[in-house]
Formats: structure tokens, C-alpha cells, sequence
């Protein structure tokens, strides 16, 4: 082992090993895009460096897409409708 | 941060921090995948908190399995959907994970580590289930994107990521009909990999050439403790 840390539960099971990549949550941005709009949400840090995660709840927005960019994501709603988000920003 | 913690796995990657909560194992549980109408729906627990994502993986490890995901925000429940031309039921094991934070007080806890965040909040605890990455991509979908394959040494026990927006557009399946067009997750115990790839998860009457979302996606692989 280079280094890291390592730990076990009471049954010996690895909670966290040196290799490991953890999944950590940032903040839930939740709101709408009116129609042919996009929506951008500041968030301080952010980067498109395989760092930084977003999931989109809102399963069925087919009209609707995220984009990154530096220190902000975007809502895009390509469609006539509104469309509603609820985004979770995480890291990993 | 001007005390605490920060752990760096061996790239380099920050695991905890005491900034950022790490996400722990709420609830799990098994549920028969889904295919066209027939929906077979997991409701949340309904102490879930308003942060959580979801992860599936097969519970048979073995063959192919392709799942897209379908979450309805209006009854807070969730179904795994297999793709038009596959039919046959599989059993799916899911885990929702959250912030720790959110975690149920546990009054019985086993020795190791708790990070907790300037404000007190708990960031880390190891008496929680863990999500351990052991891939991450991050892409942007169009309607013309390849498949985002993941090579898997050891695929025993790899959920996915399947949280997020999985509805891409309409196109057309066959001369007949056209199809709900989606992002899968697509499990290959045979040639030990997890790829994601667009295809079709309804047949529909939608007119297809409707405007097709895509967007960034993030792809996540990996084991829980």
C-alpha cells in the first residue's frame, strides 16, 4: 500500500479501502425552465474535471438536458413547455 | 476548511473531506424489472430524505441485463424498465443511498471513524454502508452516442449509478412504430463489462423528431459495503 485509509467494521469488512473513489454530496437545486430557456445554477467550485457529478431526478424531461461549465450547470429546456428540475450535485 | 480531516485515495481523489457528506446505505431491497405497461414499482420509504440517489444491479450475475430507470415524482416511487425487445423478467437489486447526515440515529455503533463537518454535521461515519466507486464517467448524450463501456475485473456485486434523467426523445423502432428512446445501463457478466447506451424502453404513438434532450450524465460503477 502506497498510502490512504483503510477501515474496517468489527467484522472485518472494508468500509473504506486506499483505492477507493467515494461518493459525496454537494447540494439539490430544484426549480423549472420556462420553454425554449435555459436556467443556470451558480455552484462555487464547480468544473467539468471528472470530479463533479449531477443527477437530474426528473426522469422523463425529454425535452430538457444539463450542461457543465466552470463555477455553474445549466437547465436547457429545448421544448415549448416548462420544465421542471431537481438536480443532485455530488462529488466523487 | 481550517481543521478536520481530508483522505486522498491512491490517485489522488478525495474520499472524505469533512466539506462535502459522504452518501450512506439507507435502504435496500429486490423488485422484479419492468417491461413495456407492466410497471413493478418500489415505493420510497417514507422517511427517505429529499437527497438520495438510487443503484441497481442484476441479482442474478449472469448473462446480459439492460435496465433503464424511471422515477415518478408524483407518488416518489421508482421502477427498473428493460428495453422493448426483451421480455423476460429479471429480480433487480436496488440501494438508495444518502447523505449521512440524513442517516437514522443509530444507537448501537461499531468502532471506527466519524468525520463530522464544521457545523457538527455528520460527513462520514463508518457504522454506515458505503458507496465505493470503483468507475466514474462523465459524458454528454446526443442522439448519435456510442456506448460508454466499462472494462470490470471482478464484476461480483457492481451496482450503477441510475439516477438521473434517462428519457432521451422518440425515434423510430421499426416501419410500424416508434419508440421512447433511453439510456441503459447494460450489465455483461460474460464479457465482464457495464456499458451505457442509448435504445428503446416504450413503444409509443409520439410522433418521433421531437426534440431529444441528451445532455451531461454522469456513470458510476461500483460495490457497497
Amino acid at each position: 500500500m502506497a498510502y490512504g485509509l483503510r477501515v474496517w467494521d468489527s467484522s472485518g469488512n472494508v468500509r473504506v479501502d486506499t483505492t477507493d473513489r467515494q461518493m459525496r454530496f454537494v447540494a439539490l437545486y430544484t426549480g423549472s425552465t420556462s420553454g425554449n430557456a435555459t436556467t443556470t445554477i451558480t455552484v462555487t467550485g464547480m468544473s467539468n474535471d471528472g470530479t463533479w457529478g449531477l443527477n437530474d431526478r426528473i426522469t422523463e424531461n425529454r425535452a430538457g438536458r444539463l450542461e457543465m461549465g466552470t463555477n455553474v450547470f445549466r437547465h436547457v429546456n429545448t421544448g415549448s413547455s416548462s420544465l421542471s428540475y431537481k438536480v443532485e450535485v455530488f462529488r466523487v | 476548511m481550517s481543521y478536520g480531516i481530508t483522505c486522498l485515495n491512491q490517485s489522488g481523489f478525495t474520499q472524505i473531506d469533512g466539506t462535502y457528506d459522504n452518501m450512506a446505505v439507507f435502504a435496500s431491497g429486490t423488485v422484479s424489472s419492468s417491461h413495456g405497461n407492466t410497471q413493478n414499482k418500489v415505493s420510497l420509504p417514507s422517511n427517505t430524505p429529499a437527497s438520495f440517489a438510487i443503484f441497481a444491479k442484476p441479482v442474478t450475475e449472469s448473462g446480459t441485463t439492460a435496465l433503464t430507470f424511471k422515477y415518478i415524482e408524483a407518488s416518489d416511487e421508482f421502477f427498473f424498465q428493460q428495453s422493448v425487445n426483451n421480455s423476460t423478467l429479471k429480480s433487480i437489486s436496488w440501494v438508495i443511498a444518502v447523505r449521512s447526515v440524513d442517516m437514522p440515529a443509530n444507537n448501537n455503533p461499531d468502532y471506527g471513524l466519524t468525520v463530522n463537518k464544521a457545523n457538527g454535521d455528520t460527513a462520514f461515519d463508518s457504522n454506515n454502508g458505503s458507496f465505493r466507486v470503483q468507475q466514474a464517467s462523465f459524458v454528454f448524450i446526443t442522439a448519435n452516442s456510442s456506448a460508454n463501456v466499462m472494462s470490470v475485473a471482478n464484476m461480483s456485486g457492481v451496482y450503477a449509478n441510475m439516477t438521473g434523467k434517462t428519457d432521451l426523445g422518440v425515434g423510430q423502432y421499426n416501419s410500424q412504430v416508434n419508440a421512447i428512446y433511453s439510456y441503459f445501463s447494460i450489465w455483461n457478466y460474460s464479457d465482464d463489462e457495464i456499458k451505457f447506451l442509448i435504445g428503446p424502453s416504450y413503444i409509443t404513438s409520439d410522433q418521433a423528431g421531437s426534440a431529444y434532450g441528451g445532455g451531461f450524465k454522469t456513470n458510476l460503477i461500483g460495490t457497497f459495503t
